[in-house]
């Protein structure tokens, strides 16, 4: 007899709640999904403002896998960076640090909403001094690796 | 002179390097141990440029350079070039002795922004290649912080009042005002230059930023 696996995280409303514990009472969340099944994903979209600056759109893509993987966070607005690896996708994070050094699933949405904001502001003031604030990640040219 | 006698009051530290005369020209050969190899230099003559006549200029440019060399160097291991670099830039900017140091340091971190996008600064003594950008630093990056530093000057030599000026100036030389009056902004940079979470970044982003891991900004090459 084969066990069941349980359903893609975002139908377990128990994971789904924990997850976006905090982030619904702080933001103003657009949540949607392309499907119930796990090569389906779910996205977040949310007004984020960014201190100093310009409020901005973020969105936040999920596979609805049976554990959450972060597909991308992306931001509209400007696009000069040097911390994306496309036009639009942060980089916020080097993916081979340990978790300590990353965010992981288990921090939850409001975290991974945050860390976005602070890079927002990252890319901000670089637009506007020509300074990165704070630790980057040794680049390899050409690297296919993503955050 | 022997070796740990003071000179006069003072007991300098001094980097003793060993050059070799060239055959070619009175420059020398310097050892470049990470490459293994001899680069070509003219200390002396960088000097001689550096110290020449007139006495005005000379103490302008001097002023006006320890200035530029405090901005740059202010951004520690991420300086978007070397002290020589600033020197070499000084002395092609900074040609006469204007009324005032900030008039000169405006020309100077302008005209380096605008020299390093065309292209990397020429050694002065035309004896060895063009100056090196740090490891990592492209020449778009260098000029967008250099004509940041001029604008921040320009910016303090526009101003009505003090508090004007000085809220332009900490932008640059932060670490050297200590007790200016920082912009919220600048509280924010502060403490994400030194990858804490402070007061400053709670109260901006929530107290989600508390305890946000500290992570390494990644992504395409510069």
């Amino acid at each position: 007899m084969r066990r069941r696996k349980g359903a893609p995280w975002f139908q377990d409303v128990v994971q789904r709640r924990r997850f976006e514990g905090g982030a619904r009472d702080a933001y103003e969340i657009q949540t949607n999904s392309t499907g119930r099944r796990t090569r389906d994903c779910v996205t977040y979209k949310v007004k984020v403002p960014v201190p100093e600056y310009e409020t901005r759109t973020i969105t936040i893509t999920l596979s609805n896998t049976f554990t959450k993987i972060l597909d991308s966070v992306i931001a509209d607005g400007p696009v000069e960076s040097p911390h994306r690896f496309d036009e639009h996708r942060l980089c916020i994070w080097y993916p081979s640090d340990p978790p300590e050094l990353r965010w992981v699933a288990s921090d939850g949405l409001l975290k991974l909403i945050t860390h976005a904001r602070v890079h927002l502001f990252k890319e901000a003031y670089w637009r506007e001094t020509g300074e990165w604030l704070g630790p980057e990640a040794p680049h390899r040219p050409n690297s296919k690796e993503d955050a | 002179m022997t070796f740990d006698e003071p000179v006069g009051d003072e007991d300098p530290s001094v980097d003793l390097i060993v050059g070799l005369q060239r055959a070619v020209d009175d420059a020398l050969w310097i050892p470049h141990l990470d490459a293994d190899r001899w680069d070509a230099s003219h200390p002396e003559k960088h000097t001689a440029m550096l110290t020449a006549e007139p006495a005005r200029l000379r103490v302008h440019r001097a002023r006006v350079l320890r200035l530029g060399k405090a901005a740059v160097c202010n951004d520690g291991d991420k300086r978007v070039m070397c002290s020589f670099n600033i020197e070499a830039q000084a002395l092609e900017q900074v040609t006469v002795a204007r009324a005032t140091l900030a008039e000169s340091l405006e020309i100077l971190f302008q005209g380096a922004a605008a020299s390093i996008l065309q292209g990397l600064t020429p050694d002065p003594a035309r004896v060895s290649g063009p100056i090196k950008l740090p490891e990592g630093v492209s020449r778009e990056q260098a000029a967008m912080r250099l004509a940041f530093f001029a604008s921040k000057v320009r910016e303090a030599r526009n101003s009505y009042s003090r508090a004007g000026a000085q809220a332009a100036l900490v932008e640059v030389f932060g670490p050297q005002m200590q007790e200016a009056p920082r912009s919220s902004k600048l509280r924010i940079a502060d403490e994400l230059r030194r990858d804490e979470r402070g007061a400053a970044t709670t109260a901006a982003f929530g107290t989600a930023a508390a305890d946000l891991k500290l992570t390494r900004s990644f992504g395409r090459q510069r």
